[in-house]
């Protein structure tokens, strides 16, 4: 069984890499989900608006954590149709898969903040 | 969002991994190219930049597909367990609704399988697992001798001596490994009033390798330290004596215990459990060259006061090793007995008895393992007969369901699984009753055997968790098949209650096999309480009940023992004399070689004789008493007169003889005033005294030998003064008044009383193991044919209800109704006890081996059996009947 602990984000006619840490591309894909039910195309291009096209992550990763998530039942699948009338897959969160990203958050901002405090210290420390 | 129709259907097309991947992600490079070709992008570039931003499209897939695939076996367990656990939990919610059904069931179920659970770790314990802390059991055998004696006719034992050892442990190439040992007895551990009553055994070094055993302590002592002549004093103790006495203190290695006034060096412990190749409790092991029979003991061919125990060597079979053991034997025989020189030798496993054969108790517990299971059969009968009238009742359910549309296999599951169910909780009472039976058994009937596993040990929980599966599974086959056959129309259809003729029939069936297991489990019953009966009230020639026997040890005895024997004697006429003036003795003597205890032969010389004829039972055999003696063991001299106290050493040789004796050396002559001489053929010749009858020496059933006595004092050559003690009332009122007696005494060091019963009760051992626990069984099959019985006609008359009350209306008596109904349960058991004596007489002579000197067809047992059967049939048919004759005609043409 392949575990990505890191997940590429790669170039991408010009946009800056951008490396994910473990967990980041499958907080970022539950929060997209927290509107509602998406297929993946949209989880993908949530992303990519969202973060103005700052973030660009390669559809293979996302594809497979969405099944991997779906497998630790964080989110569940349904066949749907598209607005376009095409047969699609749909995933929704599941309270599992809200309670993780809850505490996932919780971790992100204190992640943020303990980094920004050091790239912030001017002095070092005595 | 609701799923689409069309994946209902897609599961029956087999549900697809890869295929609902690939339909996704064909889904997603549309939209991906479609959204490139909004941006400008030609179609071509549009799916090169798609396939860009997908990545390394084949690993992705690789990984999608296995998680896929993962969860969807998972969830095609979840599916079949979800079902079975909610079969399961809509059986529990039935049962539920029937507590009296189900508890019933269960316990029903519980008593047959508790039967089985306790006899199976009985025949476990005793025969299929070898001795604790034997490794390997089943490579292990005991040797045994089978010889022909022209008068003794054939006979098998065990006990041989130090150079049938040596041999087969020198040259037997199918061994790889031979030990010898001798049976437990009793010793004392310390000295004085504080010494502990422990059990002594002697083994060579080689015992311990051969069987595989490991100390807990120490070590196990070596060949430099078992030889002739004599060993090293060194002692290899128990772990339940360790514990006990030394407080499980590892400096117990290297420490010295005092036995019996002899030093020995304690040099390791042995695991709890261990107690060699037998079944007797051991608590200290000494070598083999410590303790033997006589200074010779290692080249005599005439002591024979050991077993072999042998490991077979890898790929030797018993019956090879047998043969080889046979001519070595045979080849180095140079003792003095013809018959032992041809004698067979024959390796068998070491729980046959020391005779060669099963024991009897043995024998019967594989009997009354057959015996539980016939009492299962019972009881599963009545099961059957309980689900099938449960299930005749739910027709109406039944049809109800199967028409709204259960399938007919998920309906056989879910009465199956009700019925799996109800044996769980029978296998889990069975445990239980199992294991107060196991308790009870072993405490009471089988006390003497050394236990090593709990009661209910893993192997019998297995072992009756499968007799019970297989039970409930041919149960729930059973009613099961019955139900899925019900016809919805007829079901459904008001008033008709039971399928009619032929599963009254299947019932009806059911209940004749039951009233015929019943009669054959109580004829056993009765047979093993008639034997008990027989044995008890066998003629021993004396009245052991109240007689106790006393061992005296007196204090600063020199170590010679004749010069011992010379001392002691005053002292112990001192003691019994003041012995006989308790008040609560009737009577006291002497005696050297007692009943049940030590038995003594000599040579004996009568004129007109060249040697004496030979008797099956051997001797003749010798005794020396005081005056008393027979008095004392409550035995009549029946000719002549007892000794006095003028016959004495020193005084004319007398003797008084058993009228066995008697009658073959003297036929048709007047006995009293003929003499024999003793020992030597120019001794001086004893004169007759006296006629006694024979006394039992040391079995209820045994071949009669010739006995005679004389008085203490005149005896040469025997030792082993014993005081032996008739109570007044009550023997262990006497045994106290001795106690105290032996306590205030200066002159003895200890006394060990006990009464002369203690060691005779055994040997009512089997019979009594066969009385108890086939009543045991039998009344429980009787209880529970009896129950069959009623809930069959009880059925039977609710089934009728309408009949009856058209007969009721019709002006039939109540009288006729219950003879009617009484009738059909009469015929059922009469069927039933026909069927018995049938199965008694074709059985019968397979336990006749097992009975004291009785037939097994025995007519008045299977008549009182029978009648007995009879009566309960007739109770319990009354008790429906009666209640038929209350059917109110009104309401019973009414209902439905």
């Amino acid at each position: 069984m392949i575990d990505t602990t890191t997940i590429d984000a790669s170039v991408i006619e010009g946009r800056r890499p951008m490396e994910f840490m473990q967990g980041t591309l499958d907080v970022l894909i539950l929060r997209g989900l927290t509107w509602g039910p998406k297929h993946g195309y949209a989880v993908a291009r949530w992303i990519e608006q969202s973060s103005e096209d700052a973030l660009t992550v390669l559809d293979g990763a996302l594809y497979t954590s969405l099944h991997r998530m779906e497998e630790r039942g964080w989110i569940t699948a349904e066949w749907g149709v598209s607005p376009q009338g095409r047969r699609a897959k749909f995933y929704r969160l599941t309270a599992a898969g809200r309670r993780q990203l809850q505490a996932e958050r919780q971790s992100w901002a204190e992640y943020v903040a303990a980094v920004a405090k050091v790239m912030h210290t001017s002095a070092q420390p005595a | 969002m609701s799923e689409p129709r069309w994946r209902r259907y897609s599961r029956f097309l087999r549900p697809s991994v890869e295929g609902d991947i690939d339909d996704e992600m064909a889904f997603h490079f549309r939209m991906r190219v479609e959204q490139f070709m909004r941006d400008g992008l030609s179609r071509e570039d549009a799916e090169r930049r798609a396939r860009e931003q997908f990545g390394d499209m084949s690993s992705a897939r690789t990984e999608m597909v296995g998680i896929g695939k993962r969860s969807a076996r998972r969830a095609d367990w979840r599916d079949r367990w979800g079902s079975v656990w909610q079969d399961a939990v809509v059986g529990a919610r039935a049962l539920r609704r029937e507590p009296t059904f189900a508890l019933g069931v269960m316990l029903t179920l519980g008593i047959g399988l508790g039967a089985n659970a306790t006899m199976f770790g009985v025949v476990d314990g005793l025969m299929l697992r070898g001795p604790d802390h034997v490794v390997n059991a089943t490579r292990v055998d005991r040797l045994y001798l089978s010889t022909h004696d022209p008068v003794r006719g054939d006979e098998t034992r065990s006990s041989t001596g130090y150079v049938t050892y040596v041999v087969l442990r020198d040259h037997a190439k199918s061994l790889a490994a031979v030990a010898a040992y001798t049976g437990a007895y009793d010793s004392q551990l310390g000295s004085g009033w504080d010494a502990k009553q422990v059990a002594l055994a002697n083994a060579t070094w080689d015992l311990f390798p051969t069987l595989g055993v490991r100390p807990v302590a120490g070590r196990f002592y070596g060949a430099d330290e078992d030889h002739p002549p004599t060993g090293s004093a060194v002692a290899v103790i128990g772990e339940r004596l360790w514990r006990s006495q030394f407080g499980g203190d590892q400096s117990i290695v290297g420490r010295t215990i005092s036995i019996r006034d002899h030093q020995y060096r304690v040099v390791g412990v042995a695991p709890e459990g261990f107690n060699g190749a037998d079944r007797q409790v051991v608590d200290v092991w000494l070598p083999m060259s410590l303790s033997h029979p006589r200074p010779d003991w290692w080249t005599t061919y005439s002591a024979q006061w050991l077993r072999v125990v042998v490991r077979l060597a890898p790929g030797a079979t018993a019956a090879r090793a047998s043969a080889e053991a046979t001519s070595l034997l045979r080849a180095s025989y140079a003792g003095p007995n013809p018959v032992d020189r041809q004698a067979v030798a024959s390796f068998r496993p070491l729980w046959y008895s020391n005779a060669g054969t099963p024991s009897p108790v043995a024998k019967v517990s594989v009997w009354l393992l057959g015996v539980s299971l016939t009492l299962l059969f019972i009881v599963a009968a009545n099961v059957a007969n309980l689900l099938l009238a449960r299930t005749a009742r739910r027709r109406h359910e039944m049809a109800v369901r199967v028409a709204l549309g259960i399938g007919r296999f998920r309906l056989l599951r879910l009465l199956s699984t009700e019925t799996l169910l109800l044996t769980g909780g029978g296998i889990a009472f069975g445990l239980g009753l199992g294991w107060l039976g196991g308790r009870l058994m072993r405490a009471t009937l089988l006390s003497d055997i050394a236990w090593s596993q709990p009661v209910i040990d893993p192997r019998v929980a297995l072992a009756t968790s499968a007799v019970g599966l297989c039970t409930g599974l041919v149960l729930a086959l059973f009613p099961a098949w019955q139900g899925g056959r019900s016809d919805v129309t007829s079901g459904l259809k008001a008033g008709e209650r039971d399928g009619g003729g032929r599963r009254q029939l299947i019932r009806s069936s059911l209940a004749v096999v039951q009233s015929a297991l019943s009669l054959v489990l109580l004829t056993g019953a009765a047979l093993f309480v008639d034997s008990l009966n027989r044995v008890r009230n066998v003629d021993l020639g004396f009245e052991p009940e109240k007689v106790l026997r006393v061992w005296v040890s007196f204090k600063g005895l020199p170590a010679d023992w004749q010069k011992a024997n010379v001392m002691q004697t005053p002292m112990y006429k001192d003691v019994v004399a003041r012995v006989a003036q308790l008040p609560s003795v009737a009577f006291a003597a002497l005696a050297v070689g007692t009943p049940w205890g030590a038995g003594f032969s000599d040579d004996v010389f009568v004129s007109g004789f060249d040697s004496l004829p030979k008797m099956k039972g051997g001797g003749p055999f010798e005794s020396a008493i005081s005056p008393g003696y027979f008095a004392t063991l409550g035995a009549t001299v029946r000719r002549g007169r007892d000794f006095t106290a003028a016959d004495r050493a020193g005084s004319d040789p007398v003797a008084i003889v058993s009228d066995l004796m008697a009658r073959t050396l003297w036929p048709n002559q007047e006995v009293l005033g003929k003499c024999f001489r003793i020992s030597k053929a120019d001794a001086p010749c004893a004169r007759i005294v006296g006629i006694v009858p024979v006394l039992h020496r040391q079995n209820v059933r045994e071949d009669p030998a010739m006995q005679y006595y004389i008085p203490l004092g005149q005896e040469a050559g025997i030792s082993g003064t014993a005081i032996l003690v008739r109570a007044k009332h009550d023997v262990t009122e006497t045994q106290r008044d001795l106690e105290t007696l032996f306590r205030s005494r200066p002159d003895i060091v200890r006394a060990q009383t006990d009464p002369l019963m203690s060691t005779i009760d055994p040997e009512f051992r089997p019979w009594q193991l066969g009385a108890s626990m086939f009543g045991a069984f039998g009344v429980l099959a009787v209880i529970v044919a009896a129950i069959g019985l009623y809930s069959l006609i009880a059925y039977q008359v609710a089934d009728k209800t309408r009949e009856i009350g058209v007969r009721i209306a019709l002006g039939a008596t109540g009288g006729r109704i219950v003879r009617h109904i009484v009738a059909s349960g009469m015929a059922t058991t009469l069927i039933g006890i026909a069927l018995g004596v049938v199965a008694v007489m074709a059985t019968g002579r397979f336990i006749e081996p097992l009975l004291f000197d009785e037939r097994a067809v025995n007519s008045g047992i299977l008549l009182g059996v029978g009648s007995a059967l009879v009566v309960f049939a007739a109770i319990a048919s009354m008790v429906p009947a009666f209640r038929a004759t209350r059917i109110d005609p009104i309401r019973a043409l009414r209902a439905d």
